[in-house]
Formats: C-alpha cells, structure tokens, sequence
C-alpha cells in the first residue's frame, strides 16, 4: 500500500511537472474544502536557493495539511492563520505540494509557495 | 576584495600570428591599430580579436542569437579584460561543462553590475541579494536587519559566492555531500572576512533554526554547523586563499559530510538515514 502511494505520487508529479511551465513561485487561494490541490514548483538553475516559504494566510474552521511528500513531515495548521513556514532546500529539483483539506471544511485562505 | 576581472590578455592560443601564446592587445600608441600584419605574418587588431572572442564565447556558452541579452552585453557594454579573461579561463579548463556554467554566470553578473574573481571562482551577483534575503530563516533575518548596509551586503554577498561556487564546480545535487560541506565552509570562510567570525557565526547558526521535515535531519545541521565552525576557523587563521585553502583542507578530510544518504523522490536529493554518520571528506 505504502509503495502505490508513493507510486502514485511520483505519476502525479511527474504528469504535473511535465504539462505546466517552469515557475519557481505558486499561489493557492482555497475557498472550497471539498477537494485537494497540488502545485508543482520547478526550480532555475544556479540560483542560491536555501529554502522554501510558504506563507499562509486566512483561517479555517479545523485542521488543514500541507503535504510535502513520503519522505516529509506534513504540514498541519488550523484557526487563524498568518504564517511563514520555512522548509530547507537548495534547488534540488521540482518540489510538489498537496492542500489538503483533512477536518477542515469552511474557511478561506491563500497560500504562497516560493522555492 | 575581489574588483571584477584583473587580468588584461588577450585570448590564449587565439590571436594568430603563428606562436600559439597569449598575444597583448594592440597599444593605444600603434599609429594603425587597424593593421593586420607585422613582418609579413598575420594578426588581429583589437576590435576583430573582440569580436572574434565573442563569437567563440557565443559558440561555447550556447548564448543564442546575436541578439540575445547575452550577446548584447557582450558587443555593446563588456570590456575587453571580461571577454578575454572568460575566454581564457574556459580554454585554460579544458571547455569542461563547469567552466562554461562559470562563463554564463559570469556574464549574468556582470550585466547586473556585480563582480566576477575568475582566479578564486567567485561570482557576486547583485540580482540574487534579495532573494537570499526573503530566504533566511526568521531568527536569521532578525540578526541581520540590525547590520549595516554594508554588513548587509557583504554577508549577501558571502552566500551568493559561496552557493554558486558550490553548484557549479561539486556534482548536482549536492545537499548533505562534499558539496555542501564546500558550501557552508566557504560561505562562512567568505563572510568571516568581510564581516568578522562573531557576527558570522551569530546569523549562520541563526540559519539553521527551522523546523526539522523529517526525523534524521538534524544529521544535516549537525554537519552544517560543523563545515560552518571550519569556514570561519581557516579565515581567521590564514584570511587570504580561501578557495585553495578549502579546496586543500576537502582532500584533507577536515570537512564533514554525511554517510549512508538515501535517495528521496520527494526532494529530489538524498537524505540522512538512521545509520547516517558525519564522516571526514577524505573519506
């Protein structure tokens, strides 16, 4: 089961890295919690990147999770939010994110990914 | 500190006139500079040796049409010390993949007005400063908006060094290899220099206060705060030949960097382990 996940997550990124444009940034601005989101992030070259920013701003009625991958921890916030997470990182490659709504189901938020 | 390109040759081995060396730019004197011929044999006056060069960059660094931002650069605004210079020094590294991503990061600086020391591999790229800036950590940042402006710049400018010269010349990706232990020690190397040990070490460790992503990366700051100590202790103790020195203390084993690393999908670089262990560079 572990490894399908992980399967699946490489195909998602993949299909995702492959059909969008090279962007280094990406906004999410999530109104409906019914469904999950995912960003694919594509990093330039040589640029100093040390780490990620994802802002995130808004608030939500329970718990959200950003997802980073099987390899990370997730992301977990709730209520009110205005925050910076910063997650290290030195222009490896793609990096894709997933929203996910968990417990959440009313809010409003914008999230900012900024490799 | 490093001031732009120095030397002022032409390129090595390109100049005709059938001796293979590195030919002198025709004197400001030469009552033709436009000459083509001394004792019979040939030779490029300055303005086609330039161009001829720039063409050979064009060639080397795949920099597109002659139109390209590049190109543009280098027709209408490079000197001739950058264009020989960068010429030379891809030549001089056998054309490899390194020195021409050298090259082309070289230009890229220029064009933003920042500095290039072709002898100790650094590019200061101005262009980069704030978007190193936006990514410190908030304990870092805190330390660093009570510098001064020249602080500022300096220790701006010590990373920029440090991460391109890292990317460039140590094999990709190179997060928790003997790249990154280059990196970190020359970062902080670089900024001892420019701004004092004290203060390096103060927003360096500063950097490294974020949440941990997973359960082994303290290995990674383990290792991190350790190349970090390295950097600042070589440029107190010898300040100049930074980049031979941490070069020279790689091969040494002095540096650190981390064993039994696995590949992860997600980050797309390879991650401390349970049995992962800081292990000296010679290793």
């Amino acid at each position: 089961m572990k490894n399908f996940k992980l399967f699946l997550y490489v195909l998602i990124s993949i299909i995702l890295f492959t059909c969008c444009s090279k962007k280094d940034t990406a906004k999410l601005k999530i109104t409906d919690f019914s469904k999950t989101q995912t960003v694919v992030l594509q990093p330039y070259k040589f640029f100093p990147y040390t780490m990620i920013n994802i802002k995130v701003k808004g608030y939500v009625n329970d718990t959200i999770k950003i997802i980073q991958g099987p390899d990370l921890y997730d992301i977990n916030l709730s209520g009110d939010l205005d925050t910076i997470r910063k997650i290290e990182y030195y222009g490896e490659g793609p990096r894709t994110f997933i929203f996910d709504p968990y417990k959440a189901t009313q809010g409003e938020l914008e999230i900012e990914f900024q490799l | 500190m490093p001031q732009g390109t120095r030397c002022n040759r032409a390129p090595a081995g390109d100049g005709g006139g059938g001796n293979g060396g590195s030919l002198p730019p025709p004197s400001s004197g030469d009552p033709d500079p436009n000459h083509d011929s001394i004792d019979g044999t040939d030779i490029m006056t300055a303005p086609i040796m330039r161009l001829n060069t720039i063409g050979k960059l064009q060639d080397l660094l795949e920099l597109g049409r002659f139109d390209s931002p590049k190109m543009e650069w280098l027709r209408k605004s490079a000197s001739a010390d950058q264009i020989f210079d960068l010429y030379n020094f891809i030549r001089e590294e056998q054309e490899s993949e390194e020195a021409k991503a050298f090259g082309k990061e070289a230009i890229d600086a220029f064009m933003n007005g920042g500095e290039v020391d072709i002898k100790a591999r650094l590019i200061n790229n101005p262009n980069l400063h704030d978007f190193l800036k936006n990514r410190m950590s908030p304990n870092e940042l805190a330390l660093f908006e009570n510098l001064s402006i020249i602080q500022k710049t300096a220790y701006l400018r010590a990373a920029a060094e440090a991460y391109t010269y890292a990317e460039i010349f140590y094999p990709q990706p190179v997060r928790n290899r003997k790249g990154d232990a280059v990196k970190h020690t020359l970062w902080n190397a670089l900024s001892t220099n420019y701004i004092g040990a004290s203060l390096t070490k103060q927003l360096t460790d500063a950097h490294e206060e974020i949440p941990y992503d997973y359960p082994n990366h303290y290995k990674e700051t383990n290792m991190d705060l350790f190349n970090n100590s390295k950097g600042r202790e070589l440029a107190t103790q010898y300040g100049n030949f930074i980049f031979q020195l941490i070069e020279e203390a790689l091969e040494n084993g002095d540096l650190r960097y981390l064993s039994n690393l696995e590949w992860s999908q997600t980050t797309n670089s390879w991650l401390a382990t349970n049995s992962s262990q800081l292990i000296s560079t010679d290793a």
